[in-house]
């Protein structure tokens, strides 16, 4: 099989991945009977503001009686509330394939965004992705290039004192909630301390408002988004060093890099062109797919620090049942997934010659 | 194959094994332990704030005052027999009465009875009411009254009342502040607050000139008496089947208590068997079917690993936290446990079955399955007799690193907010979220202390059989 064959199959079948996710969830929010729940609480609400008017135009009761019926038979005619789910669910999964995410109706929702209400759901993953790349994203981008500066160091300094430091330490911090830590974080340095702020929805105004004064306005954002990436940084830090560590010490023992040496190759050399060479692959995967991972923000970290991004947007729009957000939300973070996983079958390609040549 | 002995030799050659190990057994021992000390329906009492009402809220645990700490101690008593029973002005006065020391300088929070039992006496077809008194004697001498209450029987047919719940009253606040007023300040002119009327009862007092009043803890001895007030020709020996009488302290037993007075203790026990069965039952089902899909895949080959690999694919990319999240918001209350177990369960299994299908796939080539199929070997004895085997110590090592995922994920979505009834460490920390309390350090460390020792613990136990699995890992 060509090159080109080998992604044309995995594009094929990443995409037909991605498809079927949407799908799930378009079943999972309609089979059970989800959405109808909603749809028909918003009828009553509308009806009810229906009926109210009617009463102030002094419309007779048997009239008001006629009018209201009508009417919610046309919200309902509407909503394709007379419809089986399927076929209710079927244009909503069309749209949400071709990123026609439509409008949320949660206020909840537009508040995290930080706009008036109501939001088109494009408009509000656009503006909560930045803020989780500020937060998340930024802080693995620096958990990974000190892992991959420290890690090969450490793999050489296997079984000192500073090894296994690192390695307790990659233990210890694996097996601690990084939403607890936020949490003694916040109560510890927030509270008492009085070093970082405690309440972190402000952050909305700086970004929002970015262009209007962008020096004050960096201030404040990075002052907003220190806490939550020490947090994350020590959380993840010891585990990204120990696999980093672990995936160098795999090739280190190999029989070629005891020929490179033996043949007389600084240690240099040894390091930068079969070491690291040939670690790569795996290493790189970690990165991309934890970067890609750190898009779709931390829902409960994120929560914890009330930080308005992606996961605090996809909590909100499940706690106000907002159909149409749950959907773009979900559609969105598959989408950047599978993206990332495809672009790793790209880079194995320079990475990892055995690809090319099987 | 090892034997049991064996695996267990070579465990407690490493020092992860070792440690994992112990900590392994100390939570099973808890778990144990737990179910047999919990009562049945217990949720329900958990979640009642009736069950925990002669508890002090937010309360440290007991041992800071070994520390040095200024809390008021809790004591709580239980007669079933009367410390005194005399005639007095009328009545038949029984007396259950208590010791109780204040050492400190702090107010204990309450003072509560709880009452079974509680015998009617009837004048031909007239029940009798009875008065039920708390008096509190004083360091100072003086005695005031806690709690007043007229039982009058109404709608009770036979001899007892309160037979299968408790008759429970608290200080009466505006009662203590009368008592104040009239037997210690003998001014009503002054301004005593009913909120914290439970602190006057054991304070010394001094007026100021604005009228305001300042009072600090009296130390000392006090008597609490609870009087049952009978007509003088009662014939019982006791009143009641059992009367206990609580002062709420400051501070309760050896973790202290929540906002509404739930017993750490308590929750945090009980969390040990239902995390580990969260963690086990997640782990063992998402392993099994791991394990077998990956196997069928690698032996089959052809449309069954096609079809198979590309469902791999699917539920490898599914985003699992939201999925999880929205699922367990549209399941009922009581029924979020399950779910949250079967959703990992479902999307669980997909990095075992690959890794597994790769193993199949060299020991496929092993001449002693062709030998087996031979001599006319079914393909599933094969599978479970020849291939299953082989992967085994590596499928123990994975099972054990997947238990503490789900116990993680639940306490997360407790955190987060959806809510699923049972007492465990992520409910605990949950609530100390929904409260607010940040600042209430034995209310949020301990249940992440334990979530983290969860997570280590089967880390070690993990690593320690990993390394026996697969020697080559030694060195690192």
């Amino acid at each position: 099989m060509g090159l080109g064959t080998v992604l044309t199959r995995r594009a094929i079948a990443l995409t037909f991945a991605l498809i079927v996710v949407v799908l799930l969830t378009v079943l999972i929010i309609g089979a059970t009977g989800y959405d109808a729940t909603i749809w028909k609480a918003i009828i009553n609400e509308q009806v009810r503001a229906y009926q109210a008017t009617l009463v102030q135009k002094q419309a007779t009761a048997a009239q008001v009686q006629q009018l209201v019926a009508q009417y919610r038979n046309k919200l309902i005619h509407l909503y394709g509330l007379d419809k089986p789910w399927y076929v209710r669910m079927e244009p909503l999964l069309i749209n949400t394939l071709t990123f026609n995410l439509g409008l949320s109706n949660s206020h909840d929702v537009a508040d995290v965004a930080g706009v008036p209400y109501p939001v088109p759901v494009g408009t509000a993953i656009m503006l909560c992705l930045p803020r989780t790349i500020i937060m998340i994203t930024i802080a693995q981008l620096i958990c990974a290039v000190v892992a991959l500066y420290i890690g090969p160091y450490i793999a050489y300094k296997r079984g000192t004192l500073f090894d296994r430091a690192i390695v307790s330490y990659a233990a210890l911090t694996n097996a601690i909630p990084v939403w607890w830590l936020g949490m003694i974080f916040i109560y510890f340095f927030g509270f008492i301390m009085g070093w970082f702020p405690t309440d972190y929805r402000a952050v909305v105004y700086y970004i929002n408002h970015f262009m209007d004064d962008p020096v004050t306005s960096t201030q404040y954002i990075l002052w907003y988004a220190s806490l939550p990436i020490i947090t994350i940084v020590i959380a993840f830090l010891g585990s990204w060093l120990y696999s980093v560590r672990a995936m160098v010490l795999r090739v280190v023992r190999e029989d070629y890099i005891n020929a490179a040496r033996a043949k007389g190759l600084p240690e240099s050399v040894v390091v930068s062109k079969h070491v690291l060479r040939a670690a790569s692959p795996p290493v790189v995967t970690s990165v991309i797919l934890s970067l890609a991972g750190s898009l779709g923000g931390y829902i409960i970290t994120e929560s914890i620090f009330d930080w308005p991004g992606m996961g605090t947007l996809y909590w909100v729009a499940i706690t106000s049942a907002d159909v149409p957000t749950i959907l773009g939300l979900t559609y969105m973070f598959t989408l950047i997934y599978i993206l990332a996983r495809f672009t790793l079958e790209i880079l194995y390609i320079y990475l990892d010659p055995r690809v090319r040549y099987s | 194959m090892k034997s049991m002995m064996e695996w267990n030799r070579e465990l407690m050659s490493y020092t992860s094994g070792k440690v994992g190990l112990a900590l392994f057994i100390f939570f099973i021992v808890m778990s144990i332990y737990a179910l047999m000390v919990m009562p049945p329906n217990y949720k329900y009492a958990w979640n009642d704030p009736k069950h925990w009402q002669g508890y002090p809220q937010l309360a440290p645990p007991s041992w800071v005052r070994m520390l040095g700490y200024q809390n008021a101690a809790h004591e709580s008593q239980t007669f079933t027999a009367p410390t005194s029973v005399i005639v007095r002005s009328g009545y038949k006065v029984y007396t259950f009465s208590m010791l109780y020391n204040l050492d400190v300088k702090d107010y204990p929070q309450d003072i509560v009875v709880a009452i079974q039992g509680l015998k009617v006496y009837r004048m031909g077809n007239r029940t009798i009411p009875v008065l039920i008194q708390v008096d509190v004697r004083r360091p100072d001498g003086k005695v005031l009254a806690a709690v007043k209450y007229v039982e009058y029987f109404n709608n009770v047919n036979g001899t007892k009342a309160y037979v299968k719940l408790p008759l429970t009253r608290s200080a009466d606040r505006n009662l203590i502040i009368d008592e104040v007023e009239s037997k210690i300040l003998n001014t009503s002119n002054v301004l005593l607050k009913t909120p914290i009327a439970v602190s006057y009862l054991f304070s010394s007092f001094k007026i100021l000139s604005n009228n305001s009043v300042l009072f600090q803890p009296l130390e000392g001895p006090y008597v609490i008496s609870l009087n049952f007030y009978y007509p003088v020709n009662t014939p019982y020996v006791s009143p009641v089947d059992k009367a206990t009488l609580t002062v709420v302290g400051d501070c309760y037993g050896l973790m202290g208590t929540d906002n509404i007075g739930r017993d750490l203790a308590q929750g945090l026990l009980y969390g040990f068997p239902i995390a580990l069965a969260i963690g086990f039952g997640t782990a063992l089902a998402s392993t099994f079917i791991g394990l077998l899909v990956g196997a069928v895949s690698a032996y089959y080959g052809g449309w069954v690993d096609e079809s198979l690999q590309r469902l791999v694919d699917i539920i490898g990319n599914v985003p699992l936290l939201p999925f999880l999240i929205l699922l367990v918001d549209i399941t009922p209350v009581g029924e979020r446990l399950q779910m949250i177990m079967l959703v990992l369960v479902i999307f669980g299994w997909g990095g075992l079955a690959i890794v597994i299908r790769s193993m199949g796939l060299s020991i496929k080539e092993e001449p002693y399955i062709d030998a087996a199929k031979a001599i006319g070997l079914s393909n599933a004895k094969i599978i479970f007799k020849h291939l299953i085997p082989q992967v085994m110590p590596y499928v123990v090592a994975s099972l054990v690193f997947s238990v503490p995922g789900a116990i993680l994920s639940e306490a997360g979505l407790s955190v987060l907010g959806l809510e699923h009834g049972w007492p465990t460490w992520g409910r605990i920390l949950a609530d100390a979220r929904m409260a607010g309390r940040y600042d209430i350090w034995w209310w949020i460390l301990p249940p992440g202390f334990l979530l983290a020792l969860t997570s280590l613990t089967f880390v070690l136990l993990g690593m320690a059989i990993e390394t026996i699995v697969e020697p080559r890992l030694r060195t690192l």
